[in-house]
């Protein structure tokens, strides 16, 4: 049983939330309490031991991030919920943390209550939100991380080490500088998305790169990367390849 | 520097004036001698030499004479100094390209004889003519051959007259200190062998020299010994310019006086020598004096003698120069018949390739204009098109967003809850958030993936299906050739198409309606159908239909002319009147990702 908490500021939204987790969670999902503040929240989870919190974004002027910053999260699993934020969404998905978006769908909630009962939550939260942070504190292009999962649970890659992905099916794989290579149980798709305005280029349908890591453009259809490995450039992308590097050597 | 050179014509004056009384007394000898023999020769070439100054046609007669012997003879020595007397004939009478002609003759005629004082005095003469043309280099050249020959012979003469030409070349050139050394030098060496005329024409030419320097002290001590010079011999011309030069100078110092005595004086010997160029020499250096002494009348008065004697004197300047012209275009012709053919191949080519060079630059320049033209035309297409989709984008997210669909499904939703009907409008709730959501993050690109495309459009279609409950069915076909991961298309594209036939498709209709969506590969191009089995156009209330229909497909076929521009391939819109119902197909130009 996972003992959850509300903090939310509409109470309709906490109404819904309620709704949904009595249709879809009565088995499992205990609720403790809901709360509309933060004051209120953060006395909350230090009485009532929360195993699980969800957390809206936007409370009175405030943010869910302020609470998760005075919070111990070594014990508990977070999940966001947001009605419609790029860049905090944009975070969170680099940080590798859950996240509902209102109105809150019954299937997502099954999948994220989930992941807090295989534990996946909880692992590594505290660097992973301290990434969260990182992302949301600083603009995009400063030094940051990107939070992948793997088999023991998440590997931080700082996003300028990254050299390139590679597709595998629906795998990728991660080529990295001076460390191994990673294979990341997502597809290259998803991680397009999160990197391609982090100066990353989708060259082929296999293939994402890092700009930074060009050493070399041959006409010819290929580009030769930092670590020496050379990557096939598909016809189709060639024209918008060489408009974004010009860009940038502008 | 007209005077300085005078030295040649003064010194020539001086050898040969000896007068017409040594003509008469060869002449007589001439007449004399019956002989044809090399006697005669030297008596016909004495008496020619006599002649050059006052009868030149005469003394090339003389000339002929003693050639044609020389040859019956065949004298070489006497042919070679015939040949060289013709040549100082042709000189005086400035025909310097003939001139010049004789003078080489007259040295391979004595290239045998190894008279080398001769060569000497051939060398003098050529290099006077370089002088007149004045090519310099060529003249020093051959005036330093003089020298080099005269020191070798010891001939002091020779080596004066080198000297001082070569001081005149020189100072032509303003090398000043180099020619007045000559000069100096030219002195020691006249004053040595007592030749008094040649010490006066140094004197003058040291005095001009120095002044021109603005030595005036060291100029005035020679200009003075020449004047003693000049008395002593009786040679009034020098005397009236040697005055004029120290009237210069006085004038210079401002002792106006003395520059107006000496000035007078001047005047007074040129006119009785009849030398036009000094006296208006004279004249003008007056008027300058006057001038400075505040008497106008007098300064008028000689400014005005001034400028007529002048343009008498300048008119033979001119003609000198002109002369000097001729001379020059003579000589330069005749080099430049050697080499005219080779010269006139090389200026066809140049013609050529300078007509090319210029229709080129024409060219090149009438294409910049034309590129420019075109690049700003082109800059403002490309802005007006920027502009025309981007306007078309936003009434696209608009069309998507249509208030009457969105209020319609909040409509649905609260229909639902009225019912009680909480788990449909939940469904209903979360579908339409979701749809709103994903229009929201895609509308702002210029392609998505087909799939994510037919994502959005299905959850548009289930929306309208749950609200009109049951009124239609749909289903969506994607040919196999085509990979919907990997082909783009403009996001939403078919979505007012698809509104239209549910509104105005199969609402009206009577019974249950089907939606199908083909995705098709042709050539090229990717097909993109709606097809309905609603009323179609031609219903009997197809006036209002029509005209709802076409408010959604202007925006749309707006959007798919852009989506071909961008490709610069051709896109279409087309409608197919069914016996029942409508298909309507976006033509788009196929688009992979990879």
């Amino acid at each position: 049983m996972i003992n959850a908490v509300i903090i939310d500021d509409e109470p309709h939204c906490i109404q819904h939330l309620q709704r949904l987790l009595q249709h879809y969670a009565q088995d499992n999902v205990r609720l403790l309490g809901t709360f509309e503040n933060i004051e209120q929240g953060i006395v909350a989870v230090g009485e009532l031991k929360p195993d699980l919190l969800f957390l809206d974004i936007q409370l009175q002027g405030q943010t869910g991030f302020d609470l998760l910053r005075q919070l111990d999260t070594s014990r508990i699993a977070i999940i966001f919920i947001t009605a419609y934020d790029q860049y905090a969404v944009q975070a969170f998905r680099f940080s590798a943390t859950d996240y509902l978006l209102k109105p809150v769908d019954g299937d997502d909630l099954i999948e994220s209550l989930r992941k807090v009962t295989d534990n996946i939550e909880k692992k590594e939260a505290a660097a992973r939100y301290e990434l969260l942070f990182e992302h949301l504190d600083y603009p995009p292009g400063m030094q940051a991380k990107i939070a992948l999962p793997s088999a023991e649970g998440w590997d931080f890659i700082s996003i300028d080490n990254i050299i390139r992905c590679e597709a595998q099916g629906n795998y990728t794989l991660f080529i990295l500088r001076e460390a191994k290579p990673l294979l990341v149980s997502k597809t290259l798709k998803g991680y397009e998305q999160l990197l391609e305005s982090r100066g990353f280029f989708r060259i082929h349908h296999a293939h994402l790169i890092n700009l930074n890591h060009i050493n070399k453009y041959h006409k010819s259809g290929f580009v030769t990367l930092n670590d020496g490995s050379s990557v096939e450039v598909s016809t189709r992308r060639r024209e918008a390849f060489v408009a974004r590097l010009t860009a940038r050597s502008r | 520097m007209k005077k300085l050179t005078t030295f040649t014509c003064v010194s020539m004056i001086c050898l040969s004036a000896t007068g017409q009384t040594l003509v008469d007394s060869l002449k007589n000898e001439l007449a004399g001698l019956s002989s044809a023999d090399t006697t005669r020769v030297t008596l016909l070439l004495n008496i020619a030499d006599a002649l050059v100054w006052n009868d030149p046609q005469e003394a090339l007669t003389y000339v002929k004479q003693a050639a044609r012997l020389t040859d019956d003879l065949r004298w070489q020595k006497g042919k070679a100094y015939a040949l060289r007397q013709e040549g100082v004939i042709y000189y005086e009478q400035s025909d310097p390209t003939r001139a010049m002609d004789r003078f080489h003759d007259a040295l391979k005629a004595a290239e045998s004889l190894q008279d080398r004082s001769f060569e000497a005095s051939i060398y003098n003469n050529i290099a006077n003519i370089y002088s007149d043309l004045k090519q310099y280099d060529m003249a020093l050249d051959h005036y330093r051959r003089l020298l080099t020959v005269s020191e070798a012979l010891q001939d002091t003469t020779k080596i004066i007259i080198a000297t001082v030409n070569i001081a005149s070349v020189y100072i032509e050139q303003q090398q000043l200190s180099m020619g007045i050394a000559s000069l100096n030098r030219a002195l020691l060496l006249a004053q040595y062998i007592k030749n008094k005329r040649f010490e006066m024409a140094i004197q003058n030419n040291l005095g001009r020299a120095l002044a021109k320097r603005g030595d005036d002290e060291l100029a005035l001590g020679h200009f003075n010994n020449c004047l003693q010079l000049a008395e002593q011999l009786g040679s009034d011309g020098i005397k009236a310019n040697v005055l004029n030069s120290i009237a210069e100078i006085m004038f210079n110092r401002h002792q106006y006086a003395q520059a107006e005595d000496r000035s007078k004086e001047a005047l007074a010997l040129a006119e009785k020598v009849a030398a036009l160029e000094w006296q208006a020499n004279a004249w003008q250096t007056l008027s300058n004096i006057h001038e400075r002494q505040r008497k106008p009348g007098e300064a008028l008065h000689a400014y005005k003698q001034f400028i007529a004697l002048r343009d008498s004197a300048v008119n033979d300047e001119k003609k000198a120069e002109i002369t000097r012209k001729e001379m020059q275009f003579a000589l330069e012709k005749q080099e430049a018949a050697a080499v005219a053919e080779m010269v006139r191949q090389r200026s066809i080519t140049y013609a050529v390739i300078g007509v090319a060079l210029v229709i080129m630059g024409a060219f090149a320049f009438g294409w910049r204009l034309y590129k420019r033209k075109r690049d700003s035309d082109e800059l403002k297409k490309i802005a007006e098109f920027e502009a025309l989709v981007a306007d078309t984008e936003m009434k696209a997210l608009r069309a998507q967003l249509n208030p009457h669909f969105i209020f319609n499904a909040l409509n649905a939703i609260g229909n639902s809850i009225a019912e009680r009907d909480f788990d449909t409008a939940g469904s209903y709730l979360t579908r339409f958030a979701k749809l709103i959501r994903q229009i929201l993050e895609n509308s702002e690109r210029k392609e998505i993936s087909l799939t994510t495309d037919l994502e959005l459009l299905t959850g548009y279609i289930q929306l309208e299906s749950m609200r009109l409950q049951g009124k239609f069915t749909y289903s969506v076909d994607v040919a196999a050739d085509i990979d919907p991961e990997n082909t783009l298309v403009p996001p939403l594209i078919m979505q007012p198409l698809i509104e239209n036939s549910i509104w105005h498709g199969i609402l009206p209709k009577e019974g249950p309606g089907h939606i199908q969506i083909r995705v098709q590969k042709e050539e090229e191009s990717l097909c993109y159908t709606v097809e309905d089995n609603g009323i179609g156009r031609t219903n009997v209330n197809g006036q209002s239909a029509t005209a709802k229909r076409s408010m959604g497909i202007a925006l749309t076929k707006a959007r798919v002319s852009i989506a071909g521009t961008h490709q610069n391939k051709p896109s279409a819109i087309l409608f197919d009147d069914l016996p029942d119902g409508l298909a309507v197909t976006i033509k788009l130009p196929l688009s992979l990702q990879f």
